[in-house]
């Protein structure tokens, strides 16, 4: 590799022990360090096999101390296996559907592929979130009472099945937006889903929800009110904006009220409520639940909750800051010791309450937080136990 | 023995290199506490396309040069100054030393690490443990022992030297 810049002339050779001071540095947080600082370093190495060795052996030990002290650090094994394990039966669902969806006889003649289509034309509400362009927004739209499950169909509209025109949407299946026109489709029970052209789906059979995985729409879980009544509206301010509906049962939603979650993969998005002036912004790891009245479709309560796997805990002086997320974006809560935990097994079974020292790095975990001002409100967590104790 | 494509055969590999394969990721230098997502990474990988890997290649071997271009991809998705943590990392493993020493087998290293950190003055040892098992940065560190930053990054950097020469000098004890 070509040297990255060229040395700075502020750097000279103070001796070794200031230059392992940057190199020391390095171990801790490499942010710390500026361009030159970095490429000061770089070419360090380059020149001293003495200094790339103290390097690799301060990190391997640095490695090996972490191994030792940090208790979420000792079941590797185990969280490999639970990840592969998730990863595989996800593969396998989708295959086994696919291969269903492809079998059925009902299924249209293949044609070319719409998915690249550009609309001439579209919805003004929808407008701003085609303005955004590459925004990928996943969105899960479920029914929340038990009800006869129909097949999604097109009830406007064209839709297309990887290439083929379909009217009875398959599941697990890409489905893209043909035309310039918008497309609306019926939802599992009772939910109505109205998709900006060229956006694409995934219906999922297991839980009978909408996956929106590209482009924009308007999501309705009641089929008798109008569409746009109830409806809420998902625009990504990011290059990666993803949401998710699913029932609220779960989250003691009141009597015949209805709630959406809706969450965000990456990037950020606005979400606008009926009868709500001001859109709420909505970050990664985080659900707002929303529920809605049946009639007026206003928004009765919204409240989020954190979900995702555990990234790290560390103790600070308050309780246990536990950050949840991913490698590309992290939410932190506080866990003090007015924090109820509850651990349950990942299907829900079997719920007791927990210790502060039962989140592990990895597991999956819930948390409702109130206010913006997560420091003064006390959380519940749900840990999910999604692998055998280490 | 089980076949390479079986369960068994995955997690004994897992059981088998993920104390090597770890160490040698943080030789690369990614941060120690993104180690283990980086190393999840590769094995998740692996597991995948178990079919890419050449005939008659070692697992292990394999496991090592998908932990390295996991390493540069990590760094790639940090953005900020990839390139130069990239060039870092390629520098720290052009040394042939570098393949050898991911193939020492850590796991005896960390229980010969207990009886080492227990030959630590318990002041010492407390700092190891803020660090590593509280999480506490070296920038807190440093106010709390009113020291400069630079001085504490040293402190706990000689520390770490300590412990590689009592677990080498264990290592030397050993039948």
């Amino acid at each position: 590799m070509s040297d990255p810049t060229p040395v700075p002339t502020a750097f000279g050779p103070n001796g070794p022990e200031h230059e392992r001071e940057l190199l020391a540095a390095l171990l801790d947080d490499t942010d710390q360090l500026s361009e030159a600082q970095l490429a000061h370093v770089w070419h360090q190495l380059q020149t001293s096999a003495a200094d790339r060795q103290w390097l690799r052996e301060q990190r391997r030990m640095d490695e090996l101390l972490a191994r030792e002290l940090d208790p979420t650090r000792a079941d590797f094994p185990n969280r490999v296996r639970a990840v592969r394990q998730r990863a595989t039966s996800s593969q396998f669902l989708r295959r086994v559907t696919r291969a269903v969806a492809v079998a059925s006889p009902r299924s249209a003649p293949r044609q070319a592929s719409r998915s690249l289509r550009r609309p001439s034309r579209v919805p003004l509400g929808l407008a701003a979130a085609l303005a955004a362009g590459a925004m990928l927004l996943t969105a899960w739209i479920l029914a929340l009472t038990p009800a006869p499950v129909h097949a999604p169909q097109v009830v406007m509209g064209e839709v297309d099945a990887e290439g083929t025109r379909v009217q009875e949407l398959p599941t697990e299946t890409r489905l893209t937006v043909g035309g310039s026109r918008p497309a609306v489709i019926t939802l599992g029970t009772s939910g109505h889903a109205e998709l900006a052209p060229a956006s694409q789906v995934e219906l999922s059979g297991s839980d009978r929800g909408c996956r929106l995985v590209s482009g924009s729409g308007e999501f309705s879980l009641d089929a008798s009110a109008p569409l746009k009544a109830g409806a809420a509206q998902v625009e990504g301010a990011g290059a990666q904006v993803g949401a998710a509906w699913v029932p609220s049962d779960r989250h003691g939603a009141a009597p015949g009220e209805r709630a959406l979650r809706l969450t965000v993969a990456a990037g950020e998005a606005h979400v606008r409520l009926p009868h709500q002036a001001v859109p709420q912004v909505l970050h990664p790891h985080e659900v707002l639940v929303v529920e809605m009245d049946r009639a007026s479709g206003a928004a009765v309560r919204t409240r989020r909750i954190l979900v995702g796997h555990i990234w790290a805990v560390a103790r600070q002086a308050q309780g246990l800051a536990i950050t949840i997320g991913d490698v590309h974006s992290q939410r932190t809560c506080l866990v003090t010791s007015a924090t109820t935990i509850t651990v349950e097994a990942a299907d829900g079974a079997h719920p007791r309450q927990g210790t502060a020292d039962e989140l592990r790095r990895g597991a999956a975990v819930e948390a409702t937080v109130g206010s913006a001002d997560r420091s003064a409100t006390p959380v519940a967590l749900v840990v999910r136990v999604e692998r055998s104790a280490p | 023995m089980d076949r390479p494509e079986s369960d068994q055969w995955f997690e004994a590999l897992v059981r088998d290199t993920h104390h090597a394969l770890r160490s040698a990721i943080a030789g690369m230098g990614v941060p120690v506490a993104d180690v283990d997502d980086v190393a999840q990474e590769v094995y998740v990988d692996f597991a995948r396309e178990r079919e890419r890997m050449p005939a008659g290649i070692e697992a292990r071997r394999w496991l090592l040069g998908m932990a390295r271009n996991c390493s540069y991809e990590y760094f790639r998705r940090r953005r900020r100054h990839h390139q130069h943590l990239i060039a870092i990392a390629e520098a720290l493993a052009q040394d042939p030393a570098a393949a050898t020493d991911a193939d020492e087998e850590p796991e005896p290293a960390v229980l010969a690490l207990r009886a080492c950190l227990g030959r630590l003055r318990p002041e010492q040892r407390a700092l190891l443990e803020a660090h590593y098992r509280d999480g506490q940065p070296i920038r807190e560190l440093a106010r709390l022992h009113q020291r400069l930053e630079t001085t504490m990054h040293m402190i706990v950097a000689r520390l770490r030297d300590v412990l590689r020469r009592c677990l080498r000098a264990t290592a030397g004890e050993a039948p």
